[in-house]
């Protein structure tokens, strides 16, 4: 006897339906899977045996068949478990199904016992299969708040394999999950006022924030460099739904997802140690897997020390910071996540760190201070829109009790979220959403200088020796700058402070 | 011409100092005398001048009389464009003429006239600090647009800020080598070396390939000095070579002027000795170029600063050359509008902002 039943499978971060057909036929006793399955589902075999005869059946002494279709891509994940004894099940006549198996998806790995356990990647297959129609979702317990996010489609969580074979059979309903409730409020992160002094690189991070540029903070050690970078995402503007379903896709496959957490309500921070691989940072192994760049999607990816990181690590940002997405290609396929992430970074100045200090000497000697900023390649530091030097907070300001009241995050995060909301306005229809990610042709269009603003521009560029692409950087930052005050055109005070963040020739000479 | 060849001769024998070739050639009355003189005239007054110094392997090579290199060094010099200027040449410089060691033959790439010109030095440590270079820079600026010659190493550090400070006003600098004209050292420098032979003059007593040794650079400091009439020293630690600088320019009776620094800072602990030690400091770039009894041009136009740029450089003024974080929290402005002010500033060339540091030039 022949039967089908529906499932999903993942190809990067984009779920596909999946069809599982069971046939069972009289002949030598066997069980055998085709369809391009990898070793977790030919490793099924042995699951399905345990779990169908510890859920009570009988498992059927005959020749099994099973195909997935389509039968050319290649198949991956332990959430085949339970389409397929379902289909066994049904095969061989233990059932007697009185639902539309043609709505209804099932996705699950199995317990020996016949329990179902939960799978990675469910928010992004159940939005594949909501997308071809799919009515009904069978999924396991702890995957059921995540898979409720998707709207249209009735999430039903089954505790076992035979709970699941109750429901087909109409013995039993299952309870539907409840959509996600309410989205939970920003964590408490640490806040700006916090840092005491360090108005310049304050404003520089607000600047970053508003317009989503990337940043490069310069200073010695211990200025507050890693304070500022941790607080950054505080100051972003909370994600659209929207935003949120693509963040949680991703940390979905990425098996990151914490339980009785299915929906990230806010921007992703991630902090790398610059001990890691490229293909941590990038996504990779031999099945692919989203890297941090795709993990700090919508949010801030942090890299402190950034000489630290290897050459060969660094270059890899160079594409998502281009494209907002990153193509991995390994032996099983190629496939595409989306990248699109503020940079901040941070470094000294040499390896002693000291390079510039008015008061602690340096004792790097002039090649090594040239070979250790030389490690950071001019194609990326010209890819960071903003770069600022850090220097040391006197007594004055670091005493709590003598300090001005320092700017606090939720202040910053008020003019960052009206600059953003004049972006948005701005870039309605393009693809584009923020200042940073304007083209050449598009700054031409949005960033217009009036006169005065191009004599600046003409000083500047004798003076400080600009190249064509710090041309656009500075445009673009000055156009940020102009939203962040509320500004339609950009007005000479805003492109002179965007000046003041172009690469600091002391460092880099 | 052809006598030229004996003077680049005795120039690249190693392992005699100049001093020594000089009193040779004066007892025998000219390089080309002493080259064929007799081996036992030449050992004896050899001793006389050394006073019995053991000079074995530098006696031994001006007795080989070896005339290959210095055929190449001329041949070299002429396939490269470059000039050789022996002592008797009415090209050599006067003013180096007059020190006890001058080289017997120079070697030049670019403009030779400027050895006619009034030099000044400019010397100080490689390890520079940020305000050590911008006052190397900017006094290299303002000197060489009073028609100043730069003359300085091209070492790192203040060596480079000098020179680059001086191309920057479209000045003439020229740049002494303690290796050969085609070795780069050091080899970050290159684009500063192409652009000096190309604006200004590249010099040296060694021969083209010379790759150099550590003692030819504390040496060719002799010829930096000797070149100037005065020599100012940005930094430099007690014990560097921009203090043997100083004493030699002292020696061949230049004018000295060290710059006062930071009492903190090791690369001003140099300086700051020479000053107690009664070397006139430098005050002020209006001072010194007064010192040098030059009169001032008059600087760029200052007017058309709206209040509020000239309230910020009047407050960066009176706090000296601070940080921009000291600006920022003590100008009483946004730091918004105090950062876009302090670049406007820097625009039109009042401030000089470097790293977080900011600079009130001239």
């Amino acid at each position: 006897m022949y039967a089908r039943v529906l499932t999903a499978c993942l190809y990067g971060i984009a779920g596909e339906v999946t069809g599982v057909e069971v046939d069972v036929e009289n002949g030598l006793p066997g069980f055998t899977v085709v369809g391009l399955a990898n070793q977790s589902i030919r490793e099924a075999k042995e699951r399905i045996h345990s779990a169908i005869l510890n859920s009570g059946y009988a498992f059927p002494d005959k020749r099994i068949t099973v195909n997935l279709t389509p039968a050319n891509k290649k198949k991956e994940g332990s959430h085949f478990d339970l389409p397929i004894a379902i289909g066994v099940l049904l095969a061989s006549g233990l059932l007697d199904p009185k639902r539309d198996l043609e709505e209804t998806a099932f996705l699950g790995e199995l317990t020996l016992d016949g329990r179902i356990s939960g799978a990675e990647g469910v928010l992004p297959m159940v939005i594949g299969l909501q997308k071809t129609g799919v009515r009904r979702v069978i999924v396991p317990p702890a995957n059921a708040a995540e898979a409720a996010l998707v709207k249209g489609v009735d999430v039903l969580a089954a505790a076992s394999l035979q709970q699941a074979a109750d429901w087909l059979c109409g013995f039993e309903e299952l309870d539907a999950q409840a959509p996600a409730g309410t989205q939970e409020a920003m964590p408490v992160l640490a806040d700006f006022s916090d840092i005491r002094g360090q108005q310049a690189v304050k404003r520089a991070a607000q600047v970053a924030a508003a317009g989503s540029h990337g940043m490069l903070m310069i200073g010695p050690p211990g200025v507050g460099k890693s304070m500022v970078g941790k607080r950054l995402a505080g100051i972003l503007p909370p994600l659209s739904y929207a935003e949120q379903l693509e963040v949680t896709q991703i940390y979905s496959v990425a098996g990151e997802l914490k339980e009785g957490c299915p929906l990230i309500t806010y921007r992703p921070f991630r902090a790398p140690h610059h001990g890691m691989s490229s293909a941590a940072l990038a996504g990779g192994g031999t099945v692919p897997r989203p890297g941090e760049v795709s993990l700090a999607h919508r949010g801030v990816l942090f890299l402190d020390e950034l000489p630290e990181f290897s050459a060969h690590t660094l270059e890899v940002l160079r594409q998502p910071m281009e494209d907002g997405e990153i193509t991995i290609s390994r032996a099983s396929g190629r496939c595409t996540y989306p990248a699109r992430f503020m940079l901040v970074a941070a470094m000294n100045p040499c390896r002693c760190g000291y390079f510039g200090d008015p008061v602690k000497p340096c004792t790097c000697s002039e090649s090594d201070r040239r070979k250790y900023v030389g490690r950071v390649s001019g194609p990326l530091l010209d890819r960071i829109d903003i770069h600022v030097a850090l220097e040391r907070s006197s007594y004055a300001e670091v005493s709590a009790e003598n300090a001005p009241p320092s700017v606090s995050s939720a202040e910053l995060r008020k003019g960052v979220e009206a600059a953003r909301l004049l972006q948005e306005e701005r870039y309605r229809g393009l693809r584009i959403r923020s200042n940073a990610e304007l083209t050449p042709l598009q700054i031409g269009r949005f960033c217009r200088l009036d006169s005065a603003c191009e004599t600046i521009m003409e000083a500047a560029f004798s003076r400080y020796s600009l190249s064509a692409r710090s041309y656009h950087r500075v445009l673009k930052v000055a156009r940020t700058i102009a939203d962040l005050a509320g500004s339609a055109a950009i007005g000479q005070e805003h492109l002179l402070e965007a000046l003041g963040y172009r690469l600091p020739e002391k460092y880099f000479q | 011409m052809e006598e030229y060849i004996y003077y680049v001769w005795l120039s690249l024998v190693a392992g005699i100092s100049s001093d020594v070739k000089l009193s040779l050639m004066r007892l025998f009355g000219g390089p080309r005398a002493l080259f064929e003189a007799p081996e036992g005239d030449i050992i004896q007054a050899f001793r006389q001048v050394t006073e019995g110094h053991r000079f074995g392997q530098g006696l031994r090579r001006l007795l080989e009389r070896d005339l290959l290199p210095a055929d190449r060094a001329i041949t070299r010099a002429a396939r490269s464009g470059s000039h050789v200027i022996p002592l008797c040449s009415p090209a050599y410089p006067s003013l180096l003429k007059t020190i006890k060691d001058p080289p017997i033959a120079l070697f030049g790439r670019g403009d030779v006239t400027l050895l006619k010109t009034r030099c000044v030095a400019i010397v100080g440590t490689r390890r520079a600090s940020p305000y050590g270079r911008w006052a190397a820079a900017e006094i290299a600026r303002r000197l060489a647009r009073l028609g100043i010659t730069i003359v300085s190493g091209m070492a790192e550090g203040v060596d480079s800020a000098a020179h680059e400070g001086c191309l920057a006003a479209d000045g003439k600098t020229i740049a002494v080598f303690g290796t050969g004209l085609d070795v780069c050292f050091p080899k970050s420098n290159q684009g500063l070396c192409g652009r000096i032979a190309e604006k200004g003059l590249l010099l040296s007593e060694y021969a083209f390939e010379e790759s150099g040794r550590p003692e030819y650079f504390p040496v060719r400091n002799r010829i930096i000095s000797g070149l100037s009439e005065s020599c100012v020293v940005a930094e430099g630690a007690v014990r560097s070579g921009s203090l043997i600088t100083a004493g030699l320019a002292a020696e061949q009776g230049r004018n000295v002027f060290a710059l006062p620094g930071n009492i903190n800072q090791p690369g001003s602990a140099g300086t700051n000795l020479l000053i107690s030690e009664g070397v006139p400091p430098i005050t002020s770039l209006g001072g010194l170029i007064e010192l040098l009894g030059l009169q001032d041009a008059a600087d760029e136009v200052k007017a058309g600063l709206s209040e509020a740029e000239s309230g910020l450089l009047n407050y960066v003024r009176s706090c000296g050359s601070t940080s921009r974080e000291y600006i920022l929290a003590g100008c009483g402005m946004p730091a918004a509008d105090a950062s876009s002010l302090l670049i406007c500033l820097e625009l039109k060339g009042l401030l000089k902002l470097s790293g977080t540091q900011v600079y009130v030039q001239s």
